[in-house]
């Protein structure tokens, strides 16, 4: 019998430094097929495993990148590694964005924090199929200028699509100022800046658990149904596959039924958000 | 169609399948009755109230090692083990049939589930059982093999080939017993509408009863650990001291624990009390009944047995309406 839990030896390409407790990690695949949303267990040897969602597109063949913040054990142990280290990988889990459905729809993507990891893989997903898609959004929202995650991308997105950014302080952690001149406030109040209706837009969602309400207020009070917003839900899921209870939602599984779930549906499910 | 078997002969039936399995049996502990290895027929209690601990224990072990860490390389710890549950309860050998719904695919459980032989007998229900609200009290082929009391004596039934093969021995009788339904039935101190009830718990999701419950309920977790089907587990990487060396492990886990749905960087989906003490139920009742379309709970009775609350789950349940 195929072992489900067993993960397969992968070499860290590249480690790319984010911010002062954020880095990129390339990592070495094979025949890894996987879509925009979807996550991996990440397993050190004597340390642990732990859920990171997939931040690459599917278009980039060769590897996949997971952009991790250092929050736990495992995810500290991983940023004392570098180039070269080995990793070990199961996966890809869950249910990514659907495509399928939303083809052709103008889309609003609203990235809170880290939450920024599972949506610049749909986002250049998209970016990269432009011409399936309608007019591409994004708000983005971070702590501080020190924390906003992949800068060197702005210019690209900023020339792709409507790409708004916003800091919550200009400050920098250590209270000295940033000389940011870009806005200031929490990510929902860049929708006032939107100067076009998004009533029938497509509204992807990810970002710290408290940050979903508001947004989707944000949604509602711009016309958008319930049906065409999706959120990116986070859980420890300790297993992947369905067993261990972690990720457990009533009667939803954020491992299999997710990490991708319409609102429309998450709704219905008291404690998704 | 059954065959009978004096009781006298019980002890040849158990000897023969000692030959091939590791014999687990209830076996007499002080004041109670316990599920372990036994390797001499007399200490098996064929007439027993319910075990401590379900055959959990030894299917899905408290902490088992599922890979060693050898040199930095994860190596499969497959066991290897030939498990005979021998006079196993009803509702205990039903509760295996519910887990091999969920664990279908999992190596682990599977590399034990294969080789294993669940020879079940009657019981004599206790004042918490509640096992026929949870249609648990009905024989299926989670036995391989089912003891019917019959009087003094016993009539056996295999409702598998590995069953097949031992009743075909001649300690049993001849002669067929022409019996349509081996149920245990009994009058329910409290009979329980059990679907009905899975669905109003999203229905009614602030019912009053979570919140008056979870004050009493000290998430001690003793109703998850006596469960025959709380399989919620984590895995974890211990080392050894040798370097490079040591083991993950997957170890029983319980939604009542606060952190269990905790995240990185702290935020905690069921951080109050009420929550978790209501996502036992909502597993339980509702998503578990969504996912395989019976309850994972057989009614055993073990976590009112050892709520030191005082909690009842068929109380909880009642009060959800229904009823």
């Amino acid at each position: 019998m195929e072992n489900i839990y067993k993960p397969f030896k992968s070499k860290i390409l590249k480690v790319t430094e984010q911010t002062c407790d954020t880095k990129v990690f390339r990592i070495e695949v094979k025949d890894f097929e996987y879509s925009p949303g979807q996550f991996v267990e990440l397993s050190i040897p004597g340390i642990g495993e732990a859920p990171i969602s997939i931040t690459s597109s599917p278009h980039e063949k060769g590897y996949i990148d997971l952009c991790v913040r250092r929050v736990g054990t495992v995810t500290n142990a991983l940023h004392r590694m570098n180039a070269g280290d080995y990793v070990w990988i199961r996966g890809p889990y869950g249910v990514g964005f659907p495509f399928e459905t939303i083809k052709g729809k103008d889309i609003v993507y609203v990235a809170g924090g880290i939450g920024m990891a599972p949506l610049r893989s749909s986002l250049n997903y998209v970016l990269h199929h432009k011409k399936d898609f309608g007019k591409i959004t994004v708000l983005y929202g971070a702590r501080t200028p020190a924390d906003l995650l992949y800068k060197e991308e702005f210019d690209k997105w900023a020339k792709e699509c409507n790409f708004l950014v916003t800091v919550d302080s200009d400050k920098l952690p250590d209270g000295k100022p940033s000389g940011w001149k870009g806005n200031i406030g929490v990510v929902t109040t860049l929708f006032a800046k939107l100067n076009y209706s998004i009533k029938d837009a497509i509204g992807i969602v990810c970002g710290p658990p408290v940050m979903y309400k508001f947004v989707i207020q944000e949604f509602r009070k711009a016309g958008m149904p319930d049906s065409s917003i999706y959120l990116s839900l986070e859980r420890h899921m300790k297993c992947g596959v369905g067993k261990c209870q972690h990720c457990q939602i009533n009667n939803r599984y954020v491992c299999l039924d997710g990490p991708v779930f319409n609102y429309a549906d998450a709704k219905q499910l008291p404690e998704s958000i | 169609m059954g065959k009978r078997i004096k009781k006298e002969n019980l002890k040849r039936l158990f000897d023969d399948i000692s030959k091939e399995y590791k014999v687990i049996a209830p076996v007499k502990r002080g004041e109670d009755y316990v599920l372990e290895e036994v390797k001499d027929f007399s200490e098996v209690a064929l007439d027993y109230p319910t075990t401590i601990l379900p055959a959990k224990k030894f299917i899905l072990p408290y902490k088992e090692p599922i890979f060693a860490l050898d040199g930095g390389e994860f190596k499969e710890l497959i066991p290897d083990e030939k498990i005979a549950f021998f006079a196993l309860h009803m509702c205990d050998a039903n509760a295996i049939g519910r887990l091999d719904l969920v664990f279908w695919n999992d190596p682990y459980y599977q590399a034990r589930r294969e080789k294993m032989l669940i020879v079940g007998i009657s019981c004599k229900p206790i004042e918490t059982c509640f096992c026929k609200s949870t249609g648990a009290n009905v024989l299926t082929n989670a036995c391989d093999l089912f003891l019917k009391a019959d009087g003094e004596n016993y009539i056996g039934f295999s409702m598998t080939e590995k069953g097949r093969k031992f009743l075909s021995q001649l300690y049993f009788g001849p002669e067929t017993v022409d019996v349509r339904e081996v149920k245990i039935d009994y009058d329910e101190k409290m009979h329980l509408d059990i679907y009905t009830i899975g669905r109003r718990i999203l229905e009614d999701y602030n019912n009053p009863v979570w919140e008056q419950t979870a004050k009493r309920c000290l998430a001690c977790t003793n109703c998850t650990l006596v469960c025959p089907l709380c399989y919620c587990f984590d895995v974890i990487d211990e080392t050894f001291i040798v370097p490079n060396e040591g083991q993950r492990v997957r170890c029983w886990d319980s939604c009542l624990l606060l952190s269990f749905a905790r995240v990185a960087g702290g935020h905690n989906f069921r951080k109050d009390l009420k929550a978790r003490y209501r996502n036992i139920y909502t597993h339980k009742f509702k998503t578990f009944v969504d996912e395989f379309g019976v309850p994972s709970c057989v009614g055993c009775g073990r976590c009112i047995t050892f709520c030191p609350a005082d909690i009842d789950m068929r109380e909880t349940l009642s009060k959800l309406g229904g009823a």
